[in-house]
């Protein structure tokens, strides 16, 4: 990987401010890794001209001494869950196949704005609603650090897209963990910030009540620095209205010894595969050594929180889909159409249930967190299994591989509070495994600060994934 | 119990379960509707459990809260 490719955000925007590094040297490079890693699937359109076009206008700006900020000539993608004016927009989907937007999502505006260089449109599951990114129209993403494993799902292109180089930055989406769930199996960063905190307008929804964008970075800091240009009120999604937005690059170096974090240890989060719960356990002593205190606590309900948001997501999403699924099953994968048409038959009851029990959990999360700034897990309880396996085995029985992989994350939906998965070691075959930090409400920046003192005290975002193609033996 | 002394009809019910079949057919006309239906009658399963947690009185909560942080530099 070349010194361009690896680059955080940070050095990277050093360098251009000083000019020492052209935005249209940057993007080109950035084009040819693209290219040369066709095949991970990452991208369902690169936007080369587009890029090449803005780099070219950074280029002029920062010239002209018209410097934006941190994000100006910086390459980015964009979930192609996230309408985009003009270009191509499927959801991942055969029914949206050759959609052309007639307008921009707000962060892609924001992303605008803020200088930076649209490289394309990343690869997902099927309309957002999977963890593999087994797409059955666009075909399946490849892990980076092994060719035969997933992602991660849904913002899998955008995880893999970020460990491989093809672009410094993404933005994703987080239902039940489609941001956390694929930077935790592929090495990076993902930051799911709270409800409300970033605008959905423009955004295809999985599920209104559940949805949330977010980046996904290699560092802390440069996932800071995109929450702090894509955050902010919007009209036009009124759960964004009424915050005033911190500094979250600031709460990179905020100090944190001396902070109480609950490490969730209750059975649901205790069941881990070996090598997950040594590196895990392994974090903890990190963050203790880091002046944090650690005390073990137990998620309220956590089986129920996670059937409350799955009966919350499943009708909602039906909902959404009822144009098309009546009119154009076959359209449909099978097995989100298996999924949209059980949501179809959750009575009205059953959903108003979920949303009374949401409002219990929101309340003893909310207790739970009065005397803690954090809770810790381990963002997947197993590393990325091979594509299109459907059971992995766990504690000793074969279980349903995507409820597994969501296990940890689904809840933090259903609550709504700020989360973020950092690398915290890898397992025998070389796999990564993530570290998640759950924060207070809109409390993303001591999310971030607990982060970046882990990270500052390890080196495991530094490693990279090879660079030629290679499976693993199982 | 209902209020009546009756045993609460629940969605495990096999007659609710055969309603639920018929009203799947109708919506979904063509193929082996097994799997669907197992698959229903599991989330239903999951969301009739929700009813034995303290929730009476309360109201949906629809969303989580957004707005005004928590967080000390909001």
């Amino acid at each position: 990987m070349s010194a361009r490719g690896d680059a955080s955000i940070a050095d990277l925007g050093r360098r251009l401010r000083a000019r020492e590094l052209s935005p249209v040297t940057l993007v080109e490079d950035v084009l040819a890794r693209i290219e040369q890693r066709r095949d991970l699937n990452a991208f369902l359109t690169v936007t080369a001209d587009l890029a090449r076009a803005q780099a070219a206008e950074a280029e002029r700006e920062i010239s002209a001494g018209r410097y934006r900020g941190p994000l100006h000539g910086i390459p980015v993608s964009l979930k192609d869950l996230i309408d985009t004016r003009g270009i191509r927009t499927t959801y991942g989907s055969r029914i949206f196949a050759e959609h052309v937007p007639d307008r921009d999502a707000a962060v892609a505006t924001r992303l605008r704005h803020a200088g930076a260089v649209l490289i394309g449109k990343t690869a997902l599951h099927e309309f957002a609603y999977g963890v593999t990114n087994n797409n059955p129209h666009f075909g399946p993403t490849r892990n980076p650090w092994a060719l035969d494993r997933i992602p991660g799902g849904s913002s899998g292109g955008a995880a893999a897209a970020v460990a491989a180089g093809l672009g410094a930055a993404s933005i994703g989406t987080d239902t039940g963990g489609s941001i956390r769930i694929p930077a935790a199996f592929c090495g990076v960063v993902g930051l799911k910030p709270g409800y409300g905190r970033v605008s959905r307008h423009g955004v295809f929804p999985l599920a209104w009540t559940l949805d949330h964008v977010g980046p996904l970075a290699r560092t802390v800091e440069d996932a800071a620095l995109l929450l702090g240009a894509i955050a902010g009120p919007d009209p036009r999604d009124p759960t964004t209205l009424g915050q005033r937005v911190p500094d979250f690059a600031a709460a990179v170096r905020r100090p944190v010894d001396g902070l109480c974090v609950g490490v969730l240890d209750d059975p649901l989060h205790r069941e881990a595969a070996p090598a997950v719960r040594a590196a895990f356990e392994e974090a903890c002593e990190v963050l203790r050594a880091l002046g944090l205190r650690l005390e073990p606590v137990a998620f309220p309900r956590p089986e129920d929180a996670r059937t409350a948001q799955l009966t919350v997501m499943m009708p909602e999403a039906a909902s959404i889909h009822e144009p098309w699924l009546d009119a154009r099953p076959e359209d449909y994968g099978p097995g989100t159409l298996a999924l949209l048409r059980q949501g179809v038959f959750i009575t009205a009851a059953q959903y108003l249930r979920a949303q009374k029990v949401r409002g219990l959990i929101v309340d003893e999360v909310d207790a739970l967190l009065a005397s803690r700034v954090a809770l810790i897990s381990p963002t997947v309880p197993i590393t990325a299994p091979a594509i299109g396996r459907e059971t992995v085995t766990l504690g000793g029985r074969s279980q349903d591989a995507r409820g597994v992989i969501s296990r940890a994350t689904r809840l933090i939906n259903l609550v709504g509070l700020p989360a973020i998965s950092v690398p915290c070691g890898f397992d025998g075959e070389g796999l990564p495994v993530g570290l998640q930090i759950v924060g207070r409400r809109l409390d993303e920046p001591s999310v971030i600060a607990i982060a970046a003192a882990y990270e500052r005290a390890t080196a495991w975002h530094q490693r990279r994934p090879p660079e030629a193609a290679q499976g693993t033996s199982s | 119990m209902d209020g009546a002394g009756r045993e609460r009809p629940s969605s495990g019910d096999r007659g609710d379960v055969a309603a639920m079949v018929r009203i799947v057919r109708l919506r979904v006309p063509e193929g082996d509707l097994s799997a669907l239906v197992a698959a229903i009658e599991a989330v239903w399963a999951g969301a009739e459990r929700l009813r034995e947690l303290p929730i009476e009185g309360r109201e949906p909560a629809f969303r989580p809260p957004s707005g005004l942080s928590t967080g000390e530099d909001a």
